[in-house]
């Protein structure tokens, strides 16, 4: 359930530049297949060179490194250099496999997917050199419960789904608050020579088994567990280990050299040390990536129009662009963005459609940074995930349908005044309201828009009463490469509460929809699945007209001359593990 | 009838009459008052200009920016012409000058009302303190230190979005109508202790004179010796006090907007059009030089006004 703040603020300060620079990578479609008996070591990129020291500089530090309070994709990314999950993604140029990781396979389903086995895989070392055992991996996955569940948690900042789904008969809340308890949803066990785990959850879940991919699903040492501190003391059994971590300032990985690439079907791990600096300026950065120098040779960092755009218009731009193209990539992130229609307070289902033919994307997407910002969509699923369909909600046309909006219009029983809201952070926020409102005006919609201070705007998004909003933007990047992870945790009709209404900011309650999400989520044919998301998908955007989709997002990175292995992975912009040095030696 | 320096006779003269014949004389101030004038006469009659250029000073018009290049402006410079007359804003294509107009309005509105606020409630609380003296006194003063201790800058970003949030709880909705009033409300809470402790003192000095004393004794009440009495002789300081009020006003609205806690959009401001004009300094100067040379040429002008006022009142001042 990850609502993508960061991103949405990030597109809302593009500022005016649309130009499209840079190479574009594509990112293959990640309902890939799954490989129950991958063995280690990962396959590498051909060229692949192992050695030397891979740098990363970057504006903001991550949150969390500790794998049960990781919730980013950016600490979910580089993390895995750190600890090894149950599951996880073999990359290969952006082609996605579900493997073991911790696992030796990828689970076995039972009882109608509410009971998973998953076999461990033997020999995965700690830094220390002791082994990773199956009842290290219970310790960390109860860890989870603690942010999630603890009267007082410690360990905050994580992800729920590991309390939602695994069963807790005997009110679990974590080691610490609840050392002497229980958790009935997880045991141990052996087959033959090898240690099992079973789950036995709350729901019928068709890819638990992706969900074990997540941070809540790594081995935590007891011993070396220093709770709310493990976060910059990860103790690894992934091929790098900590030397050095000064929160938001900078953090040094060498080699953990009781790792075993033979146990690794997922990390090439070539580099010998990466080094990360925080807290740089963008401009600084933007010159050490043009120069090409120092850091930057081996290195990389987030895009120019990532950062700080406001440094970098037109003019500059147009400069930067060539060089962009030679050291700069960019392709689509996991974000996609969407108007949210209030559909308790805009009831009129003719007053939703004709919003959704009158809105000028186009115009909308030039005040927020044109090209640059996204492409536009009519699916709320990422191009990269299975579900994803091209289809027409009112128009293909980006300009809208100013005479189909009437259409619906003459239908409308009472003209409604909306309110949208947004942001008053930025200007670009503010011209894309306007845009927004002379674009529905033209259709004959009464609009009125509306500046919340930044910040309380997340709070006024979900509230109930009558400040709710009727319209307005938001975004999502889903948590693992399923639908599950977009339509459930933004539309069930649970969500919507008599005072919040949490990521359900459209205030749907539709029986049929639930029953709908509840159907796919259990379904674990991919391909079946796949359609039964598509299903859902369209019974949002045009049966309900709930939302109005708007575009999908961007990511641009720039990269030094000496680094290779970079391709845009489905998980997250940019996959660590299979990053090299051209020249080790450099 | 005049003397050899051009003062009038005074003795058929009221003080005012005396003031304005003194402030005609003084050139700096009969311009600077012109200047004003201009600007009320843009801000009286912004609609009008609407009327002749065809141009809406909210609505985004697509037609005018460049859309494929992060809405810059079509055509010369930030497209001025027979249709706009100082260009279009970038990003969104509003005419400039119908802003500007518009933001002469929002700036002259909050420092007239606000004026009128303070100077009222500054006087009405002088005299009564000044006149009653005791207890009354006290109370008066120490309220009036405890809001000059106040951080202005900081209660007005803090408390604004708290007001706002109380009534809204009373079921009055957030608008750009009401932010202006609530700019004008906190103006106001914070502007009528200067005009008090001035009012004040004045009226200590005055009550001591002889007309009072006779017209307590052909049995006056108080409100008529208060306001029938003494605050006709205060026309002179009050009125110089307002005068310079104004500016400030319209300095403080400018940087409230500046700060993005000022009026809020789609309202127009110099301050909010300064803001947004900042990154855009190197492609289109006039963006920001029209409304920040505006700002300093009406603030300049209400304080030579102001001067002359004084100067007006009370020419030993003069040097």
């Amino acid at each position: 359930m990850k609502k993508n703040r960061t991103a949405m603020l990030l597109a809302m300060a593009l500022g005016s530049t649309a130009l499209v620079v840079g190479s574009v990578l594509p990112a293959a479609n990640a309902a890939s297949g799954q490989n129950a008996k991958a063995v280690g070591p990962a396959p590498k990129i051909a060229g692949t060179k192992i050695g030397g020291t891979l740098n990363y500089t970057g504006k903001s530090d991550y949150a969390h490194l500790d794998p049960q309070r990781c919730y980013s994709t950016g600490c979910g990314n580089f993390g895995r250099l750190l600890w090894r999950t149950l599951t996880g993604y073999q990359n290969v140029n952006g082609k996605l496999t579900l493997v073991g990781d911790l696992a030796s396979d990828v689970g076995v389903a039972s009882n109608g997917s509410k009971t998973w086995t998953f076999k461990l895989r033997p020999n995965i070392k700690w830094e220390d050199g002791t082994t990773t055992t199956c009842a290290e991996l219970e310790y960390g996955i109860k860890r989870s419960f603690d942010g999630t569940d603890a009267t007082s948690p410690l360990l905050t900042g994580g992800i729920s789904y590991a309390s939602v789904f695994i069963e807790n008969k005997n009110g679990y809340k974590g080691p610490y608050e609840t050392p002497d308890k229980t958790l009935s949803g997880v045991s141990c066990g052996k087959s033959g020579s090898v240690e099992t785990i079973t789950f036995n959850l709350t729901q019928a879940s068709g890819d638990f088994n992706q969900q074990t991919t997540m941070g809540a699903y790594a081995a935590v040492k007891p011993s070396k567990d220093t709770k709310a501190s493990y976060d910059n003391q990860v103790f690894s059994n992934g091929p790098y280990k900590i030397e050095t971590r000064v929160y938001k300032d900078k953090t040094i990985v060498v080699r953990n050299t009781y790792w075993d690439a033979k146990t690794d079907p997922i990390r090439v791990a070539a580099p010998d040390k990466i080094d990360l600096l925080f807290g740089q300026d963008s401009v600084n950065t933007n010159n050490l990536y043009i120069e090409n120098t120092g850091r930057a040779v081996n290195g990389f960092a987030n895009g120019p129009l990532a950062q700080n755009t406001s440094l970098i218009y037109d003019s500059e731009l147009d400069a930067l662009q060539p060089i962009f193209e030679k050291r700069g990539f960019y392709g689509p992130s996991i974000v996609t963005d969407w108007l949210a229609i209030n559909v308790e307070k805009v009831t009129d289902i003719n007053l939703r459609k004709a919003i959704q033919c009158a809105f000028n994307k186009e115009s909308a997407r030039a005040t927020l940074g044109g090209k640059s910002l996204g492409d536009y969509t009519n699916s709320l699923t990422p191009t990269m995930l299975g579900g994803y369909s091209k289809y027409t909600v009112c128009t293909d046309n980006p300009k809208g349908d100013v005479a189909a909006a009437k259409a619906y219009m003459a239908k409308v029983k009472t003209n409604k005044e909306i309110t949208f809201v947004y942001s008053n952070a930025t200007k670009d926020s503010e011209n894309m309201a306007l845009s927004l409102q002379s674009s529905l005006t033209k259709a004959g919609i009464k609009v009125k828009i509306k500046p919340i201070d930044s910040t309380t705007y997340y709070d006024i998004l979900e509230q109930q009463g009558p400040d709710a909003p009727d319209l307005m933007l938001y975004g999502w990047a889903y948590d693992w490469p399923n639908a599950s992870t977009v339509y459930p945790p933004l539309f069930d009709s649970s969500l919507v509460g008599a005072s919040l209404v949490g990521e359900n900011k459209s205030r749907v309650k539709d029986k049929k929809l639930d029953a709908m999400m509840k159907a796919a989520s259990a379904e674990s044919n991919p391909t079946k699945q796949a359609a039964l998301w598509a299903g859902v998908d369209k019974y949002i955007t045009n049966t309900i007209a709930a939302v109005v989709p708007f575009y999908q997002g961007k990511t641009l990175y720039w990269n030094g001359s000496n680094v290779g292995g970079i391709y845009f992975s489905p998980m997250a912009s940019m996959d660590w593990a299979n990053l090299y040095l051209k020249d080790p030696k450099k | 009838m005049a003397n050899a320096t051009g003062e009038p006779l005074a003795q058929n003269l009221s003080l005012t009459q005396i003031a304005w014949h003194r402030f005609k004389q003084d050139k700096a101030a009969l311009f600077a008052l012109g200047v004003v004038g201009v600007f009320v006469f843009l801000a009286v009659f912004a609609n009008v200009f609407g009327w002749i250029t065809h141009q809406d000073p909210y609505l985004f018009n697509e037609d005018a920016i460049n859309l494929d290049a992060g809405g810059i402006p079509l055509g010369r410079l930030s497209g001025q012409g027979a249709q706009h007359w100082l260009g279009v804003e970038p990003g969104t294509g509003r005419d400039l000058f119908m802003r500007f107009v518009h933001g002469a309005r929002t700036s002259l509105v909050i420092a007239f009302v606000s004026t009128i606020g303070t100077i009222t409630i500054g006087t009405f609380v002088g005299l009564v303190a000044g006149y009653f003296g005791g207890w009354v006194e006290k109370i008066i003063g120490r309220l009036i230190d405890f809001i000059l201790a106040f951080p202005f800058l900081l209660f007005v970003i803090a408390a604004t979005p708290i007001i706002e949030n109380a009534f809204t709880r009373l079921g009055i909705e957030q608008s750009p109508t009401f932010r202006i009033i609530t700019i004008i409300g906190i103006f106001v809470f914070f502007g009528w202790t200067g005009t008090a402790r001035l009012v004040r003192g004045q009226v200590l000095s005055i009550k001591e004179k002889e007309f009072i004393d006779a017209a307590r004794v052909s049995g006056a009440g108080k409100w008529h010796i208060i306001f029938k009495e003494i605050l006709p002789n205060l026309t002179g300081p009050i009125f110089v006090v307002a005068s310079l009020a104004l500016p400030a006003y319209v300095t403080a609205e400018a940087v409230l907007s500046y700060l993005n806690v000022g009026v809020i959009a789609p309202t127009a401001s110099w301050g909010a059009t300064v803001l947004r004009s900042t990154s855009f300094f190197q492609v289109n100067p006039f963006y920001m030089l029209v409304p920040a040379v505006s700002l300093t040429v009406l603030v300049l002008s209400f304080n030579l006004f102001g001067d002359g006022v004084r100067d007006a009142f009370d020419p030993k001042s003069r040097k």
